[in-house]
């Protein structure tokens, strides 16, 4: 009876001890010991188009994982027509059929990672397959198949954004493009959840369960177009291949806020490979820079128009030839003395009739309107890698760089900087720096406008309708660039045929740049269009006729698509020729002819 | 015979039943997750059948008991003997099961814990003047009679079911009023025989550890010293009021192993919390306590050793249950009397309540002048 009653109370202290004592301590130990963490990504943020168009889109997946070492003693069962349940196979190859019926995955294939090498605990079966996939595995019971959640980036647009969005490779670390530089914006913030498992890894219902939900990152929309980007690419890459060019580039911005409803590149690369080249993932419509050639013609005709050297309609005699700084220069097509007005000279992209009026302008005053128009520095698009090309300042210029600069050469930038000269153009004078990010949509769905930059007027009203009416010219049945024009619209353009300097060697003996830039409506303008193509070999090597078909497509698609009416009036027109024997209006013995701007020098 | 329905004293089947059926609850929470009700119904089952040979105990008279105690005592060695030959079955090392037609199966070393008792009973109360104490000659035969079967579970070996053979033993001869050298001689053996054990190398390293690890989880932490933690885990878990059936964490997360066996105290530790356990712990102490009770108002010797044999029997097993459940004690495979999950120990411990009844059927009046031994080890 005593022994009882010891023993008793021995044991009633040892639970008063555990239970009462210690339970707080010993309750927090096995907590500690059940309580597992696990991090919840957070979705990565979509990018879309300006319409909310997917350009960029992180999706669930699963990465079927196996251990070997338990799949081997798989049975698969079958309800027989008895209604007994019959094993209809076992092991490796019953459990790879299973899983191939699910995935279509090769059976043979799946059989080989089971068993190749024997005794691994380890191995992936089907790297990606969908959350649906894993539930029907799931549901065939298969002990040892296992699942990894993880998020695929896609992009439906493939190749046609690639350069521009940048790529999210299988390490979720962004690399390039807009998926790099608003990483943080679409990040957002992995989330935790705390809970309680068993010994065998089970989720015990009954425990603590607490999450600190995972922040989805915020959705990025741009002001691309999506249609229009993929037709831009599209049209794009037809002619580089036609052309049998290297390389070429496209953009449509709207002229009015800067916005581009396109940008692009041929060669791009394809997103959904797993792995890419740093070669291949360049944006090469912001980073690659090129001496552009007659486009920049419009800043030497700007600046003597601003200046007052010259007017509309101001006579200019170009010679044959003529030469200056030791050089010889001549225009592209040979032609006897034109007689052009000073609108002639730039529709005809008269290289000598340039620097004759150019000429007026100091090496100063010629420079300091290049950086007026945004040569030479980064445009603020805000992309990784864009290149402020390269204007020599006038200190180091050689004797023939004043005369070269004067037509676009001896000088570098990119295609996103002389569409940048078109759209202060086309905007009555006031140039404003190209966007690509409208803004921001959070978890909510409420949008946050990014903020754009304001505009800065680089030339008077007056200066820029001049220059639109020249322009006008151009794309016409009439005018250098017939190919370029749009029945129906007027358009304003500007051809471009530059040397192009070889990247390897550093001379001019990489063929030629043709591009073709140039805005619509005329009258009231809404779009700007550039587009260049590097070294065509074939077809022809002049802008209007190689990039003029491409500019004409996406302008008239982009016109069509906002439902701009084509034009009612007939186009302004501007006089390109002047007849020297005509008389000066008031002076009876002076003709044009002598007043005309003509290459008096002799320096050869 | 309906007499002897009559003056059965009920209160040791209420307890064993109120035991049982709590234990059945426990069980239903250590195995609902992987198990569903299947071992809770087999529990009650298990239960049911216990009572009913109980019950058919109570009718039988002490008498034929006792003329058929040889061959009772012989059915046990017998069992014991088979789980040695081809027909055992090994279970976590020990060579302890009988597997039965049907997908029964059996642990003879339970049932023979009943043949000891009724055997010891035999050899120590007859044959003699009933006022006389029993000399070596019938002390040394009830130690020749322990030892076999006690021989024949340590071949298995279950170090558990042995000693509870060996303090089963112990008990009866002390309470036969065999002079009290024999009993310290015992006590003193069994004594030197485990410190020998642990000094000297009789047993394997590991088997030593695995016997200190209950106060060194560090010695075996992997098996017997991850049990105890976890147990101990459990009980504490549950602090005053416990954490509710089939809700403690602990236990639901399977983390102890053979929880509804050995470990069942650790679950009602945590689900139950301290008013559970002790309330369990003193049902259990007053089944032994009202066994020494049949015990002592016992006037035949032979039922009186009966009683005695089933006190010391439950009384061991609790203590030694519950002692390695708070780890107190080293971790021996040994059932929770009526609360463990296991028929062949729910059927020995209903058969012993039956015998208990068997015993105090004989009873007759109280103005007795048998002497009787008040001072019962525990």
């Amino acid at each position: 009876m005593l022994g009882v009653l010891i023993v008793l109370s021995l044991f009633a202290a040892q639970l008063v001890r555990l239970q009462g004592l210690d339970a707080a301590s010993v309750s927090a130990a096995a907590l500690g010991q059940r309580l597992t963490t696990k991090a919840i990504p957070a979705a990565r943020g979509s990018i879309t188009d300006v319409d909310g168009e997917q350009l960029a889109v992180s999706v669930e997946r699963r990465r079927i994982i196996a251990d070997p070492t338990l799949v081997v003693d798989y049975k698969r069962t079958e309800k027989g027509p008895d209604g007994e349940t019959e094993v209809v196979g076992e092991g490796f190859t019953a459990a790879a059929d299973v899983i191939a019926e699910i995935t279509g995955a090769d059976a043979t294939e799946l059989t080989r990672r089971l068993t190749e090498p024997l005794g691994e605990q380890y191995t992936i079966l089907v790297a990606d397959a969908s959350p649906q996939q894993w539930q029907e595995i799931k549901a065939a019971g298969i002990r040892g198949v296992d699942v990894e959640e993880f998020m695929r980036r896609d992009y439906p647009l493939g190749e046609a954004a690639a350069p521009l969005l940048g790529w999210i490779g299988s390490g979720d670390m962004p690399a390039g493009g807009l998926e790099l530089v608003n990483d943080e914006a679409l990040t957002g913030q992995p989330g935790e959840a705390v809970y309680e498992v068993g010994r065998d890894g089970e989720i015990i219902t009954t425990g603590v369960y607490e999450e600190d939900p995972a922040q989805p990152g915020q959705d990025l929309r741009l002001t691309l177009d999506a249609d229009l980007q993929w037709r831009a690419y599209d049209a794009l890459r037809t002619r580089v291949e036609e052309a049998g060019a290297v390389s070429g580039y496209a953009a449509v911005m709207d002229i009015e806020t800067g916005e581009l409803r396109a940008l692009t590149s041929y060669p791009s690369f394809d997103p959904s490979d797993t792995t890419q080249s740093a070669e291949a993932m360049r944006n090469a419509a912001i980073e690659d820079v090129y001496e552009p050639g007659s486009t920049s013609k419009l800043i030497t005709a700007a600046a003597a128009l601003e200046q007052g050297i010259a007017e509309v309609d101001t006579p200019i005699e170009v010679p044959v030839t003529m030469s200056r700084g030791g050089s010889r220069f001549k225009d592209v097509e040979p032609h006897p003395t034109w007689y052009l007005t000073f609108a002639g000279v730039l529709a005809k992209s008269s290289n000598m009739g340039t620097i004759l009026y150019g000429e007026k302008l100091s090496d100063q005053q010629l420079y300091d309107w290049m950086r007026r128009f945004g040569i030479g520095e980064p445009t603020g698009l805000g992309l990784p890698g864009e290149s402020p090309g390269l204007v020599p300042e006038p200190s180091t210029w050689s004797a023939t760089t004043r005369y070269t600069f004067m037509f676009g050469q001896g000088l570098s930038g990119t295609m996103l900087q002389q569409l940048g000269v078109f759209q202060a153009v086309a905007n009555d004078g006031v140039m404003v720096p190209p966007s690509i990010i409208a803004g921001t949509v959070d978890e909510d769905g409420r949008y946050t406008e990014a903020e754009q930059a304001g505009g800065e007027r680089v030339i008077s009203p007056e200066t820029s309708q001049t220059l639109t009416d020249i322009m006008q010219s151009i794309p016409s049945t009439e005018g250098t660039a017939p190919l370029a024009a749009i029945p129906g619209y007027h358009v304003a353009g500007k051809t471009s045929t530059a040397s192009r300097v070889d990247p390897d060697t550093g001379r001019y003996e990489g063929g030629v740049t043709s591009s073709f830039m140039g805005f619509a409506p005329a009258d009231d303008p809404k779009y700007a269009v550039a587009v260049v193509v590097q070294r065509p070999t074939r077809i022809s090597e002049y802008g209007g006729v190689i990039a003029g078909p491409v500019f004409s497509d996406l302008m008239r698609y982009a016109l069509q698509r906002d439902g701009i009416a084509p034009a009612t009036t007939p186009p302004t027109q501007v006089e390109i020729e002047f007849d020297p024997d005509e008389k000066v209006p008031g002076q009876e013995n002076v003709t044009l002819g002598d007043l005309a701007i003509k290459d008096e020098r002799t320096d050869g | 015979m309906r007499e002897r329905y009559l003056r059965t004293d009920w209160a040791p089947f209420v307890a064993g039943l109120g035991l049982s059926l709590v234990g059945a609850l426990l069980v239903w929470s250590a195995t609902h997750t992987w198990a569903g009700p299947a071992l809770a119904v087999r529990h009650l089952v298990n239960t049911g059948v216990g009572v009913v040979l109980a019950l058919a105990l109570i009718g039988v008279d002490v008498r034929w008991l006792r003329a058929t105690a040889p061959w009772i005592y012989l059915a046990g060695l017998l069992g014991l003997a088979s789980v040695l030959s081809p027909l055992g079955q090994t279970v976590n090392g020990s060579r302890s099961w009988l597997f039965l037609p049907g997908g029964f199966s059996l642990q003879p070393a339970e049932l023979a814990k009943i043949g000891l008792v009724i055997g010891l009973a035999m050899i120590l109360a007859e044959g003699r003047e009933a006022y006389a104490r029993p000399g070596w000659r019938e002390v040394l035969p009830a130690w020749v009679l322990a030892a076999v079967p006690i021989g024949l579970i340590m071949l298995q070996p279950d170090l558990g079911s042995a000693l509870v053979l060996g303090v089963l033993t112990i008990g009866v001869v002390a309470a036969s009023g065999a002079p009290w050298g024999w009993t310290a001689a015992a006590l003193g053996g069994a004594a030197t025989a485990v410190v020998a054990a642990i000094r000297v190398p009789l047993l394997d390293p590991y088997q030593v550890d695995r016997l200190l690890a209950f106060r060194d989880p560090a010695l075996d932490p992997e098996g017997i010293g991850y049990q105890t933690r976890q147990a101990r885990l459990a009980i504490g878990s549950g602090g005053w009021s416990g954490t509710g059936l089939g809700e403690g964490p602990q236990t639901q997360g399977g983390f102890i192993p053979f929880q509804y066996t050995d470990f069942i105290f650790s679950v009602a530790g945590e689900e139950l919390g301290f008013l559970g356990a002790l309330g369990l712990l003193l049902l259990l102490g007053f089944l032994v306590v009202r066994a020494l009770v049949v015990a002592l108002r016992c006037e035949d010797p032979f039922g009186r050793l009966l009683a005695v044999g089933v006190a010391s029997w439950f009384a061991f097993q609790t203590f030694q249950n519950v002692g390695m459940n708070l780890g107190l004690m080293p971790v021996t495979g040994l059932p929770l009397p009526f609360l463990s999950y296991g028929g062949s120990s729910m059927l020995a411990c209903w058969l012993a309540l039956g015998l208990l009844a068997c015993a105090s059927g004989r009873e007759r009046s109280r103005g007795s002048s048998w002497p009787v031994p008040v001072d019962l080890p525990r």
